[in-house]
């Protein structure tokens, strides 16, 4: 349920989907050397090898067996040109391939192909030896390329690499986020889900508790009882609500209104229907409203988060306490404080002055909704002990 | 007529919530209560019964409470309540857009409940009620709505049209602070900065005409640095 979480789900997917990406290419790169050299090993016969097996003998040129088993094999054929361009000797030649060469021949199939049949030369003495592949079986093409060329590539490789890297990176970011937001909205409508179907058990349990308590006919024990039912549910019924609220607005399903608020006017309100509800009279609250602070939020939230504020003081201080509430201007904003004489902060949320959730889990959904409140106004909550308990909402100053 | 002997009409799907419904109902006084588990009894029920107010729950097997609320208007223009488990934003202003009366969630206090049937079959049948729902008393001084004006030891003195409102504003909020801004905002829609004085001028003067001793009030209380109060 915490940001932290969801944070390191996020990590951890552009991790994967980062991983899943580069060893993709790795793969290719890998399938692409050894594809190449299996070729070379397999398919394209080294000239040089087969040339190192032609021996000039008395009776003339003679191959060995050997060598002349691997041609065989491969359907390939081999002949010897010498100085003049005359055939001196040859093994299986096709027809089509002539005894005598021009040197404007030699010089185009040296390069190409002879009569479309792939061919490799290597000298032999001090003539040419030529090893013919079967038609179709060999892509023989020489590639030119100016050297400042080649270094400009060489030279831009890396970037070029970091540059497709981010691509990839910025496609799984903006995918990932798209498919965490489903999650999110998934989940948001769970948990309101679940939280409608409490609330029709619970509406039962409410009104039938309040009925129990009330008669006569039950002795005082039975009607504590009844009270004390009465009581939990209704601290079942605000905690649902809450629950709902702070998942609202971890997962931001939550529309906020913002307009320009004098604030003073949403404290006294906050503060009247603290009152208005019915307040113990060991609690006093006052006022110290400065009346020029505007700001721009959302004014329900505001009110929201200021009268949970309140009631943390009032919940949390059983034997009554003295609440402070007030609201100046600062050099960037307006500063809205919240401040008791009573027990104070518990020490995991004092001494981080940066609150995070984890920490004020301890505290009830209390906080964690007015930390969310504060966080989707770009505000900041600070809590501290001075005297008591002590809360500061700092809203930017209203553009 | 009493605002409890009004014919009201739960429409609900939860048997046992329409019971606990129907038995708070009773046992606060009211006489005439029908109930209808779904839309097609439900209109069946508004159809024969005329109803004076209706209480409508959102989920219903066979359709939505929102659908139902447009049907019913075709027939009658009782008020209409919603009651719901559900608590979007969204669902709140669609209901309250349509035009109900009010939106009520689940799980609601049965207090809650009570008091928001009463409130809106007070005001939708205001002319109805007798003489009496047009009157404010603050012990021996009479406030006359009607005629706008109060009335102690036999001497009428005309209220305002602000210290009208503002007495309006705190009688219907009687024994509960109103904040200045709230006064300000009913007296002065939307440019309220700036008029708390005046606003205690208006209160001044109020004071003069509804306490015996204006400068120690017993009704009209001032609550430091909030509001005003009047208490009940």
């Amino acid at each position: 349920m915490e940001k932290g979480t969801i944070l390191n789900k996020l990590h951890f997917i552009l991790f994967m989907v980062l991983t899943v990406v580069l060893s993709a290419i790795i793969t290719i790169v890998i399938y692409i050397f050894i594809a190449m050299v299996g070729m070379k090993g397999q398919r394209i016969l080294s000239v040089s090898n087969i040339v190192k097996e032609l021996k000039n003998t008395q009776d003339g040129y003679s191959l060995s067996n050997e060598a002349m088993d691997t041609l065989k094999q491969n359907h390939c054929f081999a002949f010897l040109m010498n100085e003049d361009g005359n055939v001196i000797w040859e093994y299986a030649k096709p027809k089509d391939v002539p005894d005598e060469f021009s040197l404007q021949e030699v010089a185009s199939f040296s390069r190409w192909y002879l009569k479309d049949y792939p061919v490799l030369n290597w000298k032999y003495e001090s003539g040419i030896f030529v090893l013919g592949y079967p038609k179709n079986t060999l892509w023989k093409y020489t590639v030119e390329m100016p050297n400042s060329q080649i270094e400009l590539l060489i030279k831009w490789m890396i970037p070029m690499m970091l540059f497709i890297m981010s691509c990839i990176f910025t496609v799984g970011a903006i995918w990932n986020k798209k498919v965490l937001h489903n999650q999110d909205k998934e989940r948001t409508e769970w948990i309101a889900g679940v939280s409608h179907d409490i609330r029709t058990p619970l509406t039962m349990i409410l009104g039938y508790a309040k009925e129990l308590s009330e008669p006569q006919t039950i002795t005082n024990e039975q009607k504590e009882q009844a009270q004390i039912i009465l009581r939990q549910s209704q601290r079942i019924k605000v905690l649902v609500e809450d629950f709902n609220m702070a998942n609202k607005l971890t997962y931001g399903m939550l529309t906020i209104d913002k307009k320009k608020v004098k604030l003073s006017a949403v404290l006294r309100q906050v503060v009247a229907d603290i009152m208005n509800a019915g307040m113990n009279d060991c609690y006093e609250i006052s006022l110290e409203l400065s009346e020029d602070c505007i700001a721009k939020v959302d004014e329900k939230l505001l009110y929201r988060a200021v009268t949970n504020l309140v009631r943390n003081s009032i919940n949390h201080n059983p034997l009554g306490c003295h609440i402070t509430v007030s609201c100046q201007k600062i050099r960037f904003g307006s500063l809205i404080r919240v401040q008791d004489d009573g027990c104070g902060y518990e020490k995991e949320i004092r001494k981080h002055r940066r609150v995070t959730s984890k920490k004020l889990n301890a505290h009830g959904l209390g906080l964690i909704i007015v930390n969310r409140i504060m966080k989707a106004h770009h505000g900041t909550l600070k809590l501290y002990n001075k005297g008591g308990a002590v809360a500061e909402l700092r809203f930017l100053r209203a553009r | 007529m009493n605002y409890t002997a009004r014919k009201i009409l739960l429409v609900e799907d939860e048997t046992d919530i329409l019971l606990m419904e129907r038995k708070l109902l009773i046992k606060e006084g009211y006489e005439s209560i029908f109930t209808a588990s779904d839309c097609g009894q439900a209109m069946k029920k508004v159809a024969d019964i005329q109803p004076h107010l209706i209480v409508l729950d959102i989920m219903l097997p066979d359709g939505n409470g929102f659908e139902l609320y447009q049907s019913i208007r075709k027939i009658t223009d009782a008020p209409i309540l919603f009651l719901s488990a559900r608590d979007e934003d969204a669902d709140r202003i669609a209901g309250l857009g349509l035009g109900a009366d009010d939106y009520i969630t689940k799980p609601f206090l049965p207090e809650e409940l009570l008091l928001r049937i009463r409130n809106v079959l007070i005001r939708a049948y205001r002319e109805d009620n007798e003489a009496s729902q047009d009157v404010l008393w603050l012990s021996d001084t009479m406030v006359d709505w009607g005629g706008g004006m109060v009335c102690r030891n036999g001497k009428d003195v005309m209220l305002t049209a602000k210290e009208y409102q503002i007495l309006q504003k705190l009688a219907e909020n009687r024994g509960n602070i109103v904040t200045i801004d709230c006064l300000c905002d009913t007296l002065w829609q939307g440019e309220n900065f700036g008029y708390e004085n005046t606003l205690m001028v208006h209160i001044r003067r109020l004071r003069e005409k509804l306490e015996k001793d204006p400068s120690n009030p017993k009704w009209l209380l001032t609550v430091r640095g909030l509001g005003y109060k009047l208490v009940k």
